[in-house]
């Protein structure tokens, strides 16, 4: 079975080929995502991205118990999971995505056990998860709880593009992780996905939900990453919007970008309608998921150049 | 023409089947004998047809409105949330959910009474299926005090703007994270993909 | 796409549920035991419609119509089906007039009576034939017997019922 990428960097289109039997074991990445969900376990985390010489780092406090998650940092606590986020704080904004649909790992992922380690005095062991025969992503498996207590995910020439480390770590949770029940949770409908790709670069279209005031948000997943895509019509200033810009070329189309520890936003205009792109994708899934959508093209540029002058 | 002799066991099938305009030609031209020449014949064949006339004549009553669809989701709600409706329904009810607020208020309550069954370690919780129908328990939260992200990174994470001229979409940065995030949960990949709460750092 | 095709359950509902209503009301002579399969049949109707393959619908409908009250007959405790002997009848009419119409109006409680004194293939294939106007091949279709076994059900009930109702000689 042929299985072919195209990435666009910097212009130069590159094919990237495997050629042979189905990477085996893609069930067993299934089967660990499983596991490490249901894992129990706190403490802190570090977590960073770095990025064409840019890096974000913050670290978090987190709970993790039966899928859920209480992440946060400061006045910033959350808990996730399951489709369902709650702020934990006065605002008590929460979020329920019922009934999201589940897609599938794509067939690009294997796992290859890699051999024992430690992590924080603990005996872990190594899975290598590869992508068309490239090591794409390294998780340290504590062995008693199966928790992800490292991370490396790794950019097209083995730099590491994103990195997660438990710097604290118990297998226990504190005896208040609990779901209250002060605020309704907003739920999210999905709605039809008119003009929008199914399939971009090996991530499937999952749902598209409504998002208040006329925008909407189309999740994308290759099983493993995940981005959204939050449209609306119209211009949004994404210089004013965006404290500081970071230029962002893709093929000769301009956008913006804000690098997070744990995340990437990309927005631009483009005619007519506005993108916001949200997700954990790598750069190279992140360029050629772009390749799919409608450019910035002249229209974006002009507008940069108008406001670097006038603005 | 040979004569036919009616026979009320043998022919009487004949004549209900005639009645119901179910019988073939050659067996409408028995039909029509039988009744030319036998007065047995017609009286039976007439008796036939007032019992066929009474039945239906019967009335037809109205189903009673309870029973049709008012339109709304009803019990299908719970097999939505559980994820149980295949995809065509699970569309449908997703587009009624969409105009119809007033199914949506149910959503929510029913799934408010899921949640609230919850239970887990360490809470002293008895939980029932009355938790559905009461309050939910409130649980003491434990202050988890973080070092890391400080105030200034917090202040960056800013509002989205509509700027600009012609129709002015409404993105709120917050929300475009969180909104993915919370989605993202839903995903196997979720557990080893790490969430954290995101400061905008350039 | 098939979606477009195939009915939503609402439109079942509305389109036949007055049919399934009145095939279980005359088959029970009961508003309730009516009213609970036209409730089961909807529900079979709609775990059904997502396997659902265009075809004839009205012959699944009525499978699935005569199943689903078959299901509630053998769980609920009814009273078995009495076949009732050739030539025992009840005098059950009060004084008719000739006019044909207005005397099977006034015998309707009559007929659903002896209707249910049918053997139960017997009152089925009248019910289907004469409550709900199905055809002899839609009959056969739902009941998964041949035509010609419908029709002498057919032909065998109208029988047994005339001998149970009188009508002004």
């Amino acid at each position: 079975m042929i299985i072919r990428r195209v990435f666009v960097i910097g212009g130069l289109v590159a094919m990237i080929g495997v050629i042979g039997t189905v990477p085996a074991l893609a069930d067993d990445l299934a089967d660990y995502l499983a596991d490490a969900g249901e894992a129990v376990y706190s403490g802190r985390r570090v977590v960073g991205t770095t990025w064409d010489g840019f890096e974000s780092i913050g670290v978090v406090e987190i709970q993790h118990l039966e899928g859920m998650a209480t992440v946060g940092s400061g006045s910033s606590l959350a808990t996730i999971g399951g489709g369902r986020m709650r702020f934990d704080d006065p605002s008590g904004a929460a979020l329920s995505y019922v009934g999201a649909a589940q897609v599938d790992l794509e067939e690009r992922y294997g796992v290859s056990p890699g051999g024992p380690t430690e992590h924080l005095g603990r005996s872990a062991h190594v899975l290598d998860v590869t992508e068309a025969g490239f090591l794409r992503m390294r998780i340290v498996v504590d062995e008693s709880s199966s928790a992800p207590v490292a991370t490396e995910v790794y950019a097209l020439d083995g730099s590491v593009f994103r990195y997660s480390s438990m710097i604290e770590f118990s297998v226990s949770v504190g005896p208040e992780m609990a779901m209250t029940d002060e605020h309704p949770y907003e739920m999210m409908l999905s709605v039809g996905a008119a003009g929008l790709p199914i399939d971009a670069a090996g991530y499937q279209l999952v749902d598209v939900y409504a998002e208040p005031q006329g925008a909407n948000q189309a999740f994308y997943s290759d099983g493993l990453f995940s981005f959204s895509v939050f449209t609306a019509t119209g211009h949004m200033d994404w210089q004013a919007a965006i404290d500081g810009e970071l230029p962002y070329a893709v093929d000769g189309q301009s956008y913006w970008r804000v690098i997070n520890p744990a995340s990437l936003w990309v927005m631009w205009n483009a005619p007519g309608t506005t993108f916001a792109l949200v997700g954990d994708l790598p750069p190279d899934h992140l360029e050629a998921v772009l390749d799919e959508f409608p450019k910035p093209g002249i229209d974006g540029w002009m507008k940069r150049m108008w406001n670097r002058l006038f603005g | 023409m040979a004569d036919l002799i009616f026979d009320p066991d043998v022919h009487g099938e004949l004549f209900s089947a005639y009645l119901d305009g179910q019988l073939t030609p050659a067996e409408v031209i028995v039909v029509s004998e039988l009744l030319d020449g036998s007065g047995e014949a017609i009286q039976e064949f007439l008796a036939l047809r007032r019992v066929r006339t009474s039945l239906r004549l019967l009335p037809e009553f109205e189903v009673p409105a309870a029973l049709l669809p008012d339109g709304h989701l009803g019990d299908r709600l719970s097999a939505y949330l559980d994820g149980e409706l295949v995809t065509i329904e699970h569309r449908r009810v997703t587009k009624h959910l969409v105009d119809c607020s007033d199914c949506r208020a149910e959503l929510q309550e029913l799934d408010r009474a899921r949640i609230a069954v919850r239970s887990l370690p360490g809470v002293d919780t008895t939980v029932t299926e009355e938790i559905a129908a009461t309050p939910p328990l409130h649980h003491g939260r434990r202050r988890i005090v973080a070092g890391g992200l400080g105030a200034a990174a917090a202040a960056a994470l800013l509002v989205g703007l509509a700027v600009g001229g012609g129709s002015d979409p409404a993105f709120v940065l917050e929300d475009l994270a969180t909104h993915h995030v919370a989605r993202a949960s839903a995903e196997p990949g979720f557990a080893v993909l790490p969430a954290a709460f995101e400061v905008s750092a350039p | 796409m098939t979606e477009e095709l195939t009915p939503t359950w609402e439109d079942v509902a509305h389109r036949y549920g007055r049919k399934i209503y009145n095939f279980a009301y005359r088959l029970t002579g009961n508003p309730d035991d009516a009213a609970d399969l036209v409730q089961e049949v909807l529900l079979r109707v709609r775990k059904g419609l997502s396997s659902y393959q265009p075809g004839s619908f009205d012959g699944w409908l009525w499978r699935i119509t005569r199943n689903a009250f078959l299901d509630g007959i053998r769980k609920k405790k009814r009273r078995p089906e009495s076949a009732l002997p050739e030539g025992d009848h009840h005098d059950l009419g009060s004084s008719p007039s000739p006019d044909e119409v207005l005397a099977s109006i006034r015998l309707s409680d009559d007929v659903q009576s002896a209707l249910l004194k049918l053997p139960y293939e017997f009152r089925e294939a009248v019910v289907l034939c004469d409550v709900v106007g199905l055809a002899y091949d839609e009959i056969a279709e739902a009941t998964d017997v041949p035509v010609g076994t419908v029709r002498s059900r057919i032909h065998r009930g109208r029988k047994l019922l005339r001998g149970m109702l009188t009508w002004p000689i």
